[in-house]
């Protein structure tokens, strides 16, 4: 009997070890399709969660980053060179983008990276782009301490100089967020919750501060797990602290969770959450209880962008999944300033490809870092930290089933 | 007559007799067509020419439903697409002269990057208790233009204001011949500051006015 | 304001969903003493299999009260027959071979379950939206919903219908004889494949209750949902005693009891306040395991061999 138990530990205690580490398999989702038409071929990873959780925003990612190289390749933008694409899937797990980043740079034709979706991935990949000297071109990264160094309250440093992004930060975010708190929708009480991840407490935590400068008080802070559906117990917390908000700092699959439960629990109170649940997968899940939530994210509302009307129409008419209303565009652009990088490395080598293909990523690296062009979602150009000078953002607000933009703003 | 001999009639070899065809004898096409068609009864004779007339129908309407596409115009930009605001200093704070100011005025500079020239009002200055307007209240800058203007930000009620918070802004309402648009301008430090220091000194007597103090200080809102 | 009552009822439901599901692992291990880690899969195919019924085949805006029963019924007959497919292709071939064998290929199927549901259910590459039953109720100071009440009402009647079952009919006892010694009932003339079989259906028919309620009460499914519930029932049914049917309920309850409570309760202890909150939840959850497991190897109510089906 004795032995039959031990033989039962030991196996539940493998399973579970194997159970997890499944969760950690990486697959490459071949996304590129090229018509090669003679000369050099190039190519550009995309890495993002393509599968699984936050796969809505990440496939927008994946498709915005395809669109731009069939403009390029279609418009022939730097003449003998073809690129190509080719998506790589990161589930959202940190190891998986450091295994799919070694991927991209081991790859001799490859001259730079757009992605990933997660702060908490880019913080995995960074130390691997910067070894191979390959540009990294993120659309959609918010921590700060990504480009300005974990000091950036204090003393900015930038880690390293092949990572740029074309989002804003979370500092921004936070501030604007907390404003519309206080001042837009005069919340007094909120109760701050936020998943652990790089992205998640970040924003958190900067909400949190920036609400209590402002005046307002924070009447309680949870955290939870990625993968968690059963928030009883933080729902009845947040209920007995007679919050007016709740803000989240984290992904869509949790939080459409967490605000269904939260309004079926009888607290009819409005959850607030940044770019990471701006996706109309969050609408979807969460139903009618979605109703009144608020979301911030980067960037203008894209119908007020008219270079990006094109951009929409061809993502809707090849019928690619995924949302490209978060991302999309910054991704394209993100893309294309890597493109931009490669043709004028291309025409400071006499009109010639780089042979060498180490002499050509460290030239894009720094011709990215000259960007200055009219992308799609406005000037792509970088700063001294490879922060995007583009500094605008939105919040949005669930109306009728659909997010719907309430309050813009500029950074200077 | 000009003695060449007679004109020969134009007439090809054979011509009046059909030439030789391959398949050439083979029943028309027509006939065969006509043939067949007779030979159906006269329900499946309906129904085909019902199917035949509704296909034509779909194809015209499937043609006619997609129109040449229009020629792209220059889309206009939205105004707070192009419009940048950047925060240059204070000015001209009124000397206290034993009473407390309770409004600045702030300089700052806007550009318009492209696109029709966009009118600007500011209508607040992110927080309840302050008015803001600029002098002149609304002014209108040109593409590819820079114009420093001045705003004045009143404290109007102490009470919902806070002393401290690192991102404040302008509310500012955005015209041109796109859209009009309500747009905030955020401001770092510097502005934050500034801004700031007018606020403690209209708000709390007992400080001197610019000195810096911690957030969460006695008399303050700040709930920590 | 009082939250315990509230917090007791949240950590009662998430117990009784658990519970339902821990059934599937006790019985088959009481029976072939096999640990059928596919059992997490076979309760999402359940949900989808409820979500099929309702969205493909009964017609738009059918009420609920009729919905329900025709969910449970195709969700039923989804994992009986996956469960018991399971049991005669995957399982039955693998009797007698090295424990190893079977726990891998159990493994294998919950990996190829979900990969076929992810790949070729329309959709479930994300989460897709289940109906839910919303309508909440106020009783005292505890808010539910009656999703809520659907996952008692089902759970207390499949287990006092089980009990019964075990304990009552012919099949049941055979059971309990096959349990204790399966070579001296094939002697006796009990059909052991076919007893192996029912332990198989009864497990996925509870699942798919489960995964019912799951679904009504959280408003959304994937293709991974049943790993981490999985996961946790198969915690419960060692918890309670694995091969224990009543076990498998009490270990349910009181996991889902002890992790709603750290979760609530825990950070504000003195001194704790940075191991509390949602999501240590699973942390006290395995280490309550532990302790039990240290002080009761057999688990909560694992002695009581001649209860065990």
């Amino acid at each position: 009997m004795i032995v039959r138990r031990s033989m039962v530990i030991l196996t539940s205690v493998m399973a579970t070890g194997a159970l997890t580490l499944t969760a950690c398999g990486s697959r490459d989702d071949k996304g590129g399709n090229s018509d090669s038409g003679g000369g050099t071929t190039l190519t550009i990873g995309v890495d993002a969660p393509l599968s699984g959780e936050n796969s809505t925003t990440g496939l927008g990612i994946q498709y915005g980053a395809q669109i731009a190289v069939d403009d390029a390749n279609k418009n022939k933008l730097v003449p003998g060179v073809t690129f190509k694409l080719k998506a790589f899937d990161d589930k959202a797990q940190p190891a998986t983008g450091q295994s799919n980043a070694t991927a991209i740079t081991g790859d001799k034709t490859a001259v730079g990276a757009v992605g990933p979706l997660n702060s908490g991935v880019a913080q995995s990949m960074q130390q691997v782009f910067a070894s191979a000297n390959m540009v990294e071109i993120s659309p959609s990264n918010t921590n700060p301490a990504l480009t300005q160094g974990k000091d950036w309250q204090t003393a900015k440093k930038r880690p390293y100089k092949t990572y740029f992004r074309t989002a804003t930060t979370d500092e921004l975010q936070g501030s604007f967020a907390a404003d519309y708190a206080y001042n837009g929708l005069k919340k007094k009480k909120v109760f701050v919750v936020d998943d652990k991840q790089t992205y998640g407490a970040g924003l958190a935590k900067i909400f949190n501060e920036q609400f209590k400068k402002l005046g307002g008080t924070v009447v309680g802070t949870d955290h939870v797990n990625t993968g968690d559906k059963d928030f009883g117990s933080l729902v009845t917390k947040v209920k007995s602290s007679g919050a007016d908000l709740l803000y989240y700092g984290g992904q869509y699959d949790e939080s459409s969770l967490i605000t269904k439960q939260l309004k079926d629990g009888g607290v009819k109170i409005p959850l607030f959450g940044g770019d990471g649940m701006f996706a109309s997968t969050y609408i979807e899940t969460a139903g009618a209880a979605s109703e009144g939530d608020l979301a911030t994210a980067v960037g203008v509302p894209a119908d007020t962008l008219p270079a990006a009307k094109t951009f929409i129409e061809t993502y809707k008419s090849k019928g690619y999944k995924g949302d490209y209303g978060a991302y999309g565009a910054y991704s394209y652009d993100a893309t294309t300033a890597i493109i931009k990088a490669v043709k004028a490395a291309v025409d400071a080598n006499d009109g010639k490809v780089p042979t060498d293909i180490n002499a050509l990523r460290s030239s894009v690296v720094d011709n990215v870092q000259k960007s200055d062009f009219e992308g799609i979602s406005g000037k792509v150009s970088f700063d001294q930290y490879g922060d995007t000078t583009n500094k605008q953002l939105t919040v949005y607000q669930v109306t009728k089933g659909a997010w719907k933009a309430v309050k813009t703003g500029t950074a200077s | 007559m000009t003695g060449i001999g007679p004109v020969e009639p134009v007439e090809s070899p054979g011509a009046g007799e059909s030439q030789d065809v391959i398949g050439g004898d083979g029943p028309r096409w027509a006939d065969r067509w006509s043939a067949w068609w007779g030979g159906l009864p006269p329900r499946a004779r309906g129904a085909l020419a019902a199917t035949a007339a509704a296909l034509v129908a779909a194809g015209v309407l499937l043609l006619t439903d997609d129109p040449p596409p229009e020629p792209p115009a220059t889309p206009l930009p939205w105004p707070a697409n192009v419009t940048a605001w950047r925060y240059l200093g204070p000015a001209g704070l009124p000397e206290t002269d034993g009473t407390r100011p309770t409004s600045g005025r702030f300089r700052f500079a806007v550009d318009v990057t492209a696109g029709p020239p966009v009118t600007l009002q500011v209508t607040g200055a992110a927080f309840p208790g302050l008015t803001a307007h600029a002098l002149p209240h609304a002014f209108t800058v040109h593409a590819g233009t820079t114009r420093r203007v001045t705003v004045e930000i009143a404290v109007s009620d102490c009470s919902g204001l806070p002393r401290n918070a690192d991102l404040p802004f302008l509310d500012v309402t955005l015209r041109n011949a796109r859209a009009i648009q309500h747009h905030s301008f955020i401001f770092g430090r510097a502005y934050s500051e500034d801004l700031f220091a007018l606020l403690r000194g209209a708000c709390d007597p007992t400080s001197p006015p610019r000195a810096p103090r911690p957030s969460g200080s006695a008399g303050s809102q700040n709930a920590d | 304001m009082n939250t315990l009552p509230q917090q007791l009822a949240n950590g009662l439901l998430l117990g009784s969903m658990y519970g339902l599901i821990a059934i599937g692992y006790t019985m088959v291990y009481g029976i072939v003493q096999l640990i059928n880690f596919a059992h997490g899969e076979i309760f999402m195919t359940g949900a989808f299999g409820a979500f099929t019924v309702y969205f493909y085949i009964l017609p738009d805006g059918v009420s609920m009260a009729v919905a329900v029963p025709l969910m449970l019924i195709g969700g039923g007959i989804v994992a009986v027959l996956i469960a018991v497919g399971a049991e005669r292709f995957a399982y039955r071939p693998l009797r007698g071979a090295p424990r190893l064998a079977p726990l891998i290929t159990a493994i294998g199927l919950s990996l190829a379950l979900q990969e076929v549901v992810r790949n070729f259910y329309p959709g479930a590459d994300r989460a897709i939206a289940f109906p839910g039953l919303d309508a909440t109720h106020e009783i005292g100071s505890v808010t539910i919903k009656d999703a809520d009440i659907f996952l008692i009402v089902a759970a207390i009647i499949c287990m006092s219908s089980l009990a019964f079952f075990v304990r009552k009919s012919r099949t049941g006892r055979a059971m309990q004889a096959t349990a204790q010694d399966p070579d001296t009932a094939q002697l006796m003339g009990i059909d052991t494949n076919r007893i192996i079989v029912i332990a198989f259906a009864i497990g996925g028919f509870f699942a798919a209750v489960a995964a019912l309620a799951y679904g009504l009460k959280y408003g959304n499914i994937d293709y991974r949902m049943g790993f981490l519930m999985g996961l946790k029932a198969f915690t419960a049914a060692v918890l309670g005693g694995i091969g224990n049917i009543y076990g498998a309920m009490l270990g349910g309850l009181v996991l889902g009891v002890a992790e709603t409570l750290a979760s609530a309760y825990i950070d504000g202890i003195p001194g704790m306040d940075k191991l509390g909150g949602q999501s240590w939840a699973n942390v006290w959850a395995f280490a309550l395991l532990i302790i039990v497991l240290l002080v009761r190897p057999q688990g909560l109510l694992g002695e009581r061999v001649a209860d065990r089906a």
